[in-house]
């Protein structure tokens, strides 16, 4: 239990800098999933027949995409272990599955509707023999195994699929020297970027890598002596990846730390990073899982998974949101904990959403975004170095009433 | 900053029926200060320094204060840059020490004063007064070629290894000991994720009742005793599989047993996440016959440092160094005492940061807390700020109970 040793609940607020909207996420070994407002009010509530996957997400068209977990597959004590993708309405109400014992981690909903999905499949004899690296004499019952992504259409056909052990190089993507031969790849995200192509993180191998949807070829991969056990390799709006460096069993690192990194997709130059710099590098770090997500207004979301926290980070590294969850459930050698996979900010204009009546958004929109506005306004004359203007006791009162009423809605 | 992580500080767990009642000492890097603590967290005794620790200070039982000391912005042990072609600084490695040993009596006078810019990490003070000392020594050209192992660097780079030396107080060397004499370059390999600056990196020399010396090779997942007459190395335990990985502060019990601080850094098998734990091990049989883990592990992880003290209740107090985080468990491994560090501070060119190497408890019937004049009054406005206890009274007025 960590309760006595850290906050719990909503420990920074500064709504005038954050990113407004709803933050979705799920607690490790709890069947539900929470939406969650600026202050911590829960907005919504998903009970899900399943324990998670991983995570859920929130798509424009109002369903929540959820990965479920099956207790019973023959891998489920791998880290990731899935078996089914489901959608499900506001109320619960299945729309959409795919079930398959050997999917894993997450999802990716694609521009044309169809989803891609990660899938563990045994690797040939000859093959897996010729990987070099991990723990010898460790494979999982004499068997090592690989990643099949998948494109599948909303009937479940496989459209597209690309089998990792064919283009992965035996010898130069080796399996890390400290974790088991049970996996070669271990893919945890995966991803369509903006022309098409497939960005994939693999964690057991510390490589992220672009693969081209027309020729199965990996384009490019970066990773190896720069970032360890990473997970969440995404493209942003800007066309640029992020991805969260775990820096679980690092190189020559002293105290193991996280990061995020931001890249230039041209020139694959590292153009920002995230990590603990005020203390240096120790009040961030998660072994595994965790997530990042860049918000249109540059702020970056942040998932330390091991810590159940999730925070908002500017450019320049301040936090300006900060939340612990308060949640605790028991899964597998994690025990009783409050991890939280992944999380998901949605701004008040998301299209998925409006179909919420119990959000109150119409109201939010009008009215209370202009008190923000004017905070922010007020916040940047500060920093530009001119005087403050002092509040009278009557504007003071009506900052106040302002306040109280974006506290009841949910802000 | 987190305020979720920075807000809670000071005593956050303390069950006065199942603690070992006394004081804590500390020595937070960031800082030029060594402080005394009660079970409630309030200060109660304070050594001024001119120098920062290198890592930790020992009281002695005449009242005295043993203590490590770093220049400021000095390196903490030998310092290797490496630049690119350009000049460019790639990396700047340092792999802990410090360089001065002080002993200060209660009266804060100097009574006594060591330097050497190549003391590594442990002193242990004898009852004959001498002063067992780890130091930093090169590896000589002819057995560098030999060992094996570890990330490759360049060519010219030095690589360091060490030895104990142990001295009088007059600084004479009476007995000393090198590395590379006594280890096997098959199985004393370099960690395949460690640079080859450093092969081996002792980090303890703890002295066992019949003088022998119990020492930890953190990159090599090696605990060892070396005999104090042949000086040659009569027990080996750690590099088993999933035996130990990248240890610190082995003790020997007085039951026979060592206690010691199995970091879990590059732990072999845990592919999940790592996780810090303390075992005691029967020399004998090589078996484990105690061990802490939290529940779930991973929220008791430090990949450096860290210390571990058996208490005289049975109790185990162990240092979680990089979260600065003290905590006492008893035998059925419950939580009796936690105490996080309020001080944060910078280090050696680092970030503020709340690390502690080791913190020690000592009784209230130990000789050398009984020379010391403890009152948490003279201390209240240092108290007013960092004093203070996330328990709000609770425990004080439990203990007033009959």
């Amino acid at each position: 239990m960590i309760k006595e040793r850290v906050l719990e609940g909503i420990t920074v607020n500064k709504i005038w800098k954050a990113y407004n909207g709803f933050t979705l996420y799920t607690t490790l070994g709890s069947k539900k999933v929470k939406l969650i407002a600026m202050n911590g009010k829960i907005m919504h509530e998903w009970n899900l027949p399943y324990l998670p996957g991983l995570y859920a997400e929130l798509l424009p068209n109002e369903n929540l995409i959820y990965s479920g977990h099956l207790e019973d597959g023959s891998l489920a004590d791998f880290e990731g272990a899935g078996g089914i993708i489901i959608g499900v309405d506001w109320q619960g109400n299945k729309v959409w599955e795919h079930k398959d014992p050997y999917i894993h981690h997450g999802f990716h909903r694609m521009k044309n509707g169809n989803t891609l999905i990660m899938k563990w499949n045994k690797i040939p004899k000859e093959i897996s023999e010729k990987v070099k690296g991990g723990i010898p004499g460790s494979e999982k019952d004499d068997v090592m195994w690989g990643d099949i992504i998948q494109e599948i259409d909303k009937s479940g056909n496989i459209i597209w699929e690309w089998k990792s052990w064919k283009h992965l190089d035996a010898k130069k993507n080796s399996i890390w020297p400290t974790v088991e031969r049970d996996q070669w790849g271990g893919a945890n995200s995966v991803y369509e970027m903006q022309d098409g192509n497939i960005l994939i993180s693999f964690r057991r191998i510390c490589t992220i890598a672009i693969i081209n949807k027309k020729t199965g070829k990996i384009d490019w991969q970066w990773g190896l002596h720069e970032i360890s056990n990473q997970n969440c390799a995404i493209q942003i709006e800007n066309g640029n990846i992020l991805v969260l460096d775990n820096g679980f069993h690092g190189e020559g690192i002293h105290h193991p730390f996280s990061r995020i990194l931001e890249f230039d997709f041209n020139t694959k130059k590292m153009i920002w990073d995230y990590r603990d710099r005020d203390n240096d590098n120790i009040n961030f770090f998660s072994d595994f899982m965790s997530s990042c997500q860049r918000l249109p207004n540059g702020n970056t979301l942040i998932v330390e998974s091991s810590w159940g926290r999730i925070f908002e980070v500017t450019k320049s590294g301040e936090i300006v949101w900060e939340f612990v969850n308060p949640d605790y459930a028991k899964f597998q050698d994690y025990g009783t904990s409050n991890v939280v996979t992944r999380a998901f900010r949605y701004g008040v204009d998301y299209p998925g959403l409006k179909g919420n009546k119990e959000l109150g958004l119409g109201k939010m929109i009008q009215t209370e975004m202009d008190v923000i506005a004017n905070k922010k306004a007020q916040e940047e004359q500060e920093e530009q170095g001119e005087s403050r203007k002092t509040l009278g006791s009557k504007e003071k009162d009506e900052q106040a009433k302002v306040m109280s009423r974006l506290e009841n809605l949910g802000y | 900053m987190s305020m979720a992580k920075k807000s809670i500080k000071g005593v956050t767990i303390y069950d006065p029926d199942k603690a070992f009642e006394g004081y804590t000492l500390i020595a937070p890097q960031g800082g030029y200060n060594v402080w005394l603590v009660n079970m409630e967290g309030e200060i109660v005794y304070h050594w001024p320094f001119k120098y920062q620790p290198g890592l930790f200070a020992r009281l002695l039982p005449n009242g005295n204060l043993l203590y490590q000391g770093l220049e400021e912005k000095h390196p903490q042990g030998p310092l290797i840059v490496v630049r690119d072609a350009s000049g460019k600084v790639i990396m700047r490695w340092a792999s802990g020490g410090d360089e001065y040993l002080f002993e200060m009596d209660p009266g804060y006078n100097i009574v006594w004063e060591y330097r050497d810019l190549l003391l590594n990490h442990d002193f242990y003070p004898q009852k004959n007064g001498n002063i067992m000392l780890t130091k930093y020594t090169l590896v000589p050209e002819k057995i560098k070629e030999k060992i094996k192992g570890g990330i490759e660097v360049p060519k010219d780079a030095p690589m360091w290894c060490d030895k104990l030396e142990e001295i009088d107080r007059e600084g004479n060397v009476v007995w000393e000991w090198f590395s590379y004499d006594h280890m096997d370059f098959d199985l004393d390999r370099i960690h395949p994720l460690i640079h080859r600056y450093e092969w081996t990196h002792m980090n303890t020399c703890s002295i066992m009742p019949n003088g022998d010396v119990l020492g930890a090779f953190r990159t090599q997942d090696l605990i060892f005793i070396i005999d104090k007459e042949t000086k040659k190395v009569k027990w080996r335990y750690g590099q088993g599989d999933g035996e130990l990985s990248q240890p610190h502060e082995p003790t020997p019990l007085k039951n026979g047993n060592i206690l010691v601080l199995d970091n879990g850094e590059y732990r072999r098998y845990s592919t999940k996440y790592s996780w810090s734990r303390v075992v005691e091990i029967d020399p004998k049989t090589n078996k484990i016959v105690w061990e802490y883990k939290e529940d779930p592990p991973f929220l008791f992880f430090s990949g450096n440092q860290c210390g571990c003290q058996r208490l005289a209740n049975g109790n185990t107090l162990i240092t979680e160094s990089l979260s600065g985080r003290i905590f006492e468990v008893n035998k059925s491994g419950e939580k009796v005492w936690e105490y996080l560090s309020p001080f944060y501070g910078t280090h050696a060119g680092q970030k503020a940061n709340p690390i502690i190497y080791r913190a020690y408890r000592y009784g209230e019937n130990y000789s050398g807390i009984k020379k010391l004049n403890l009152d948490p009054h003279r201390y209240r406005w240092v108290n007013a700020i960092y004093g203070q206890n996330a328990l709000q009274g609770k425990v004080i007025e439990r203990r007033d109970k009959p």
